[in-house]
C-alpha cells in the first residue's frame, strides 16, 4: 500500500519536473524565436512607435552691407499642400480652396489629376500671412500647411542686381546669392529622437547628419551710398528719357565697391514682375565702347613711353582729320591745343596725334596694364572680359580709332577700375565687393608723377571751358572725363543713338572715391556725356563725400563763401 | 545575526540605488523634453528675429525716408557745401 503511494508520488514528481522542463523549453524556444527569427521585425516595429528621425533645416545666411544692415534675409512663410487623391474626392472643398486662393478651379483639378499617383502636391508655396491665416481659419480637411523659409529683400530694387535672387527652394541663381551660395546655404541635418506616448521628444539618441547653418556674407557696399547712386541715376534716366543706366562708386583707399547701380531695376520680392532683360548686372556683364573716357590713358601712355611734353601744343585745325574714308571731327576748330587742352576739350584730332607717337605694342601693353579691357577680379558671377583687337592685327587706323574710344569695349566696372589707377597715383588693384578688413593688394602700373599730371589735366575738364563743367561741385575739387559714343547696331554706328559717360574722382588733392556714370541712349535734354552723365557725377560726389564726412576743399569753400563759383 | 543585518542593509542600499536610477532616468526624460521645447522656442525666436529685421530694414529703407522727407516734410537737397536735406 505504502509502496503504491510512493510510486504514484514519484511518477507525479517526474511528471511535474518534465512539465516544468517542457515549459522552460517552450519559454526558451519563444525567446529564441522572438529575438532571432522575429527580432529585426519586432525591433523595427518598436522603434517605429517611439523613435523618430527629425530633419533639421539649416538657416541660410544673410547678406548684409558694410554696416551690418540686412539686404537679404530668410523669414518663415507658409506653403499649402495636399494629397491629390483627397482633393479629387472632395471637389466642393477644392472649389472653395480655389476661390480663397484666387486660383482657377480647373487648373488645380488638372494638376491634382496629373499627380494623382503621388500622395503629395504643393498647392501654393510661400503664401502671404493673410492667405495663410484664411486657410488655417477655414479648416479645410483636405489641405495642410508647412512652414518654409522665404528669402526676402528689404531694399527691393535698389540692391537687386548685386544681391541677386534665389529660386523658390532657396538656391542662389543670380548675384551674390549665386556667387556665395555654398557659403550662405549651410547643410541640412537630421536627428533621431525617442518620443513618449504624448509625442514629446525626450532624448536624442543619434545624429545621422549634423546641421550646419549658413554663414552671413558682408558686402563692402554701403546701403546709403547705393541709394544715393540709385536715386540720382533713376532721376537722370527719367529726365533724359534714356533706355537704361549704370553707376559705380569705388573706395579708392581700399579698392572696394561702395555702390553698383543698374537702372531699370527689378523687385526681387515679386518674381512675377521680373523681366529677364532687367535681371542682368550690366555693370559687370555688359561691355560698351567708352568713347572719350579712354583719352586720359592714351595721354598717360604717351607721357610714360614717349618724349611728349605736357606743354607741347598740337595743331588741331581745321577741326577734323580723315581716317580711312571717315572724317573724324572735333566739336569745333580749336586751332591749337596743349595736352591738357586736348583732354579738357576732348579733341579727337589732338588725341589721334598724341596716339600716333606711341608704339602699337607698347600702347597695347600699357592699356592692359592700366586695367582697361581686362577683368577687374570682382567676386560676382559673369564678369565680361573686355574686347579689344589683339595688337598684331591693329592695321593702320585701329590705334587712331582706339585713341578716342572706338573699336574696343569694356564694362562699367573695368572703366571705373582704370580710373582707380589714376586716383591711386599709379597703383592698380583688383576690385572686391567683400568687406574684409584688409585693403586689396595692388601693383604699380603707372608712374606716380604721370598719374598726378593726368589727374591735374582731368581737373581742367571740369573748368568752364571744359566738356565736363557740369560735373563740378560746390564743395569739392573733382577731376574726370566725359565720353560720348555712338552705338553700334547690326555693324553700323547709329547717328541718333548714344552712350553718355562720365568717369572721375574726388577730391583731387586726396582722392577718396571714383565714380563712373553711364547712361544708355538718352533721347531728351541732350546726349553728350557732359550734359547727361556729368551732372549725375556732380550730385553723387557731393552727397557721397558729405555723407563720408570728407572735409570740403578749403579753397573752394572760401571762394563759395565770397559768392563766386569755380 | 550580524550577517542578517548586513544582508538587510545591502538590500536597502540596493533598493535605494534602484530607486535613484529610476528617479534620475525620469529627471533625464523631463530635461530632454524641456531641451526639445527650448530648441523649438529658439527656432521660433530666430524666426521672430528675422521678421523683426525685415521690418526694421523696410521701415528704415532710404526710399521710404526720402519719400517722407520730400513729400510730407517738404525737404529738398542742398548742394552748396555739404549735401544735405534742408527744410
Amino acid at each position: 500500500m505504502l509502496d503504491g503511494v510512493i510510486k504514484r508520488q514519484t511518477i507525479w514528481h517526474i511528471l511535474i519536473v518534465l512539465l516544468m522542463l517542457l515549459m522552460a523549453f517552450g519559454v526558451s524556444a519563444r525567446v529564441v524565436y522572438v529575438h532571432v527569427a522575429k527580432g529585426e521585425f519586432l525591433r523595427n516595429e518598436g522603434e517605429r512607435h517611439y523613435k523618430r528621425n527629425i530633419p533639421q533645416h539649416a538657416y541660410r545666411g544673410s547678406i548684409v552691407d558694410r554696416s551690418g544692415t540686412e539686404l537679404a534675409i530668410s523669414a518663415p512663410s507658409v506653403s499649402v499642400w495636399a494629397d491629390p487623391s483627397d482633393l479629387l474626392e472632395d471637389l466642393d472643398g477644392l472649389m472653395k480652396l480655389s476661390r480663397l486662393l484666387g486660383d482657377d478651379f480647373y487648373t488645380l483639378k488638372r494638376k491634382a489629376e496629373k499627380l494623382s499617383g503621388k500622395n503629395f502636391m504643393y498647392i501654393r508655396r510661400q503664401v502671404g500671412p493673410d492667405i495663410a491665416t484664411k486657410i488655417k481659419d477655414a479648416k479645410f480637411g483636405i489641405v495642410s500647411t508647412i512652414t518654409e523659409r522665404k528669402r526676402l529683400y528689404p531694399e527691393g530694387g535698389v540692391f537687386s542686381h548685386i544681391v541677386g535672387i534665389t529660386d523658390i527652394d532657396g538656391n542662389g541663381v543670380e548675384g551674390v546669392e549665386l556667387a556665395f551660395n555654398d557659403h550662405l546655404q549651410g547643410t541640412d541635418g537630421e536627428i533621431s529622437v525617442i518620443r513618449d506616448r504624448l509625442g514629446r521628444s525626450f532624448e536624442v539618441i543619434d545624429t545621422p547628419k549634423v546641421k550646419v547653418d549658413g554663414q552671413n556674407v558682408e558686402l563692402s557696399i554701403d546701403r546709403n551710398i547705393q541709394y544715393i547712386g540709385y536715386s540720382e541715376l533713376r532721376d537722370a534716366i527719367a529726365h533724359h528719357d534714356a533706355v537704361s543706366g549704370m553707376l559705380v562708386v569705388l573706395d579708392v583707399k581700399r579698392g572696394k565697391v561702395l555702390a553698383m547701380v543698374n537702372y531699370p531695376a527689378y523687385n526681387p520680392n515679386d518674381r512675377g514682375s521680373m523681366a529677364a532683360r532687367n535681371i542682368r548686372n550690366r555693370v559687370v556683364t555688359d561691355i560698351f565702347e567708352p568713347g572719350s573716357s579712354i583719352k586720359p590713358f592714351i595721354v598717360a601712355a604717351a607721357l610714360e613711353s614717349t618724349s611728349l611734353d605736357p606743354d607741347e601744343r598740337f595743331d588741331v585745325s581745321p577741326g577734323y582729320i580723315r581716317l580711312a574714308d571717315k572724317k573724324i571731327k572735333d566739336s569745333r576748330n580749336y586751332k591749337e591745343l596743349d595736352v591738357a587742352g586736348v583732354l579738357s576739350r576732348s579733341s579727337n584730332v589732338g588725341i589721334i596725334k598724341i596716339a600716333q607717337r606711341i608704339d602699337d605694342a607698347i600702347l597695347a601693353d600699357k592699356l592692359r596694364d592700366y586695367g582697361l579691357f581686362s577683368a577687374s577680379g570682382i567676386e560676382l558671377p559673369g564678369e565680361a572680359a573686355g574686347l579689344v583687337v589683339p595688337q598684331p592685327e591693329w592695321g593702320t587706323t585701329y590705334k587712331s580709332f582706339l585713341s578716342f574710344g572706338y573699336g574696343a569695349a569694356l564694362s562699367a566696372l573695368q572703366l571705373a577700375n582704370s580710373y582707380m589707377v589714376l586716383a591711386n597715383e599709379g597703383i592698380r588693384r583688383d576690385v572686391s565687393i567683400l568687406n574684409n578688413s584688409s585693403p586689396v593688394r595692388g601693383e604699380r602700373v603707372m608712374d606716380a608723377e604721370v598719374a598726378r599730371r593726368v589727374v591735374d589735366m582731368l581737373h581742367g575738364v571740369i573748368s568752364p571751358e571744359g566738356t565736363g563743367n557740369a560735373a563740378d561741385t560746390a564743395a569739392y575739387m573733382v577731376a574726370g572725363k566725359t565720353g560720348t559714343a555712338k552705338k553700334l547696331k547690326n555693324g553700323i554706328y547709329q547717328d541718333h543713338s548714344y552712350v553718355a559717360v562720365f568717369t572721375g574722382l574726388a577730391p583731387v588733392n586726396d582722392p577718396q572715391i571714383v565714380v563712373a556714370v553711364i547712361v544708355d541712349e538718352p533721347r531728351k535734354n541732350g546726349f553728350y556725356g557732359g550734359q547727361v552723365a556729368a551732372p549725375v557725377f556732380s550730385r553723387v560726389v557731393s552727397r557721397v563725400l558729405s555723407y563720408l564726412d570728407v572735409v570740403p576743399d578749403m579753397e573752394k569753400v572760401a571762394v563759395s563763401d565770397a559768392g563766386t563759383s569755380i | 545575526m550580524r550577517a542578517v543585518s548586513l544582508v538587510v542593509v545591502l538590500i536597502m542600499l540596493n533598493t535605494a540605488t534602484a530607486l535613484g536610477i529610476v528617479h534620475n532616468q525620469y529627471q533625464k526624460r523631463l530635461a530632454g523634453i524641456e531641451l526639445a521645447q527650448v530648441m523649438r522656442d529658439k527656432d521660433i525666436l530666430i524666426d521672430k528675429w528675422s521678421q523683426l529685421l525685415v521690418e526694421y530694414a523696410a521701415w528704415s529703407a532710404n526710399s521710404r525716408i526720402e519719400r517722407i522727407a520730400v513729400e510730407q516734410l517738404g525737404m529738398k537737397y542742398e548742394y552748396s557745401n555739404y549735401a544735405y536735406l534742408r527744410m
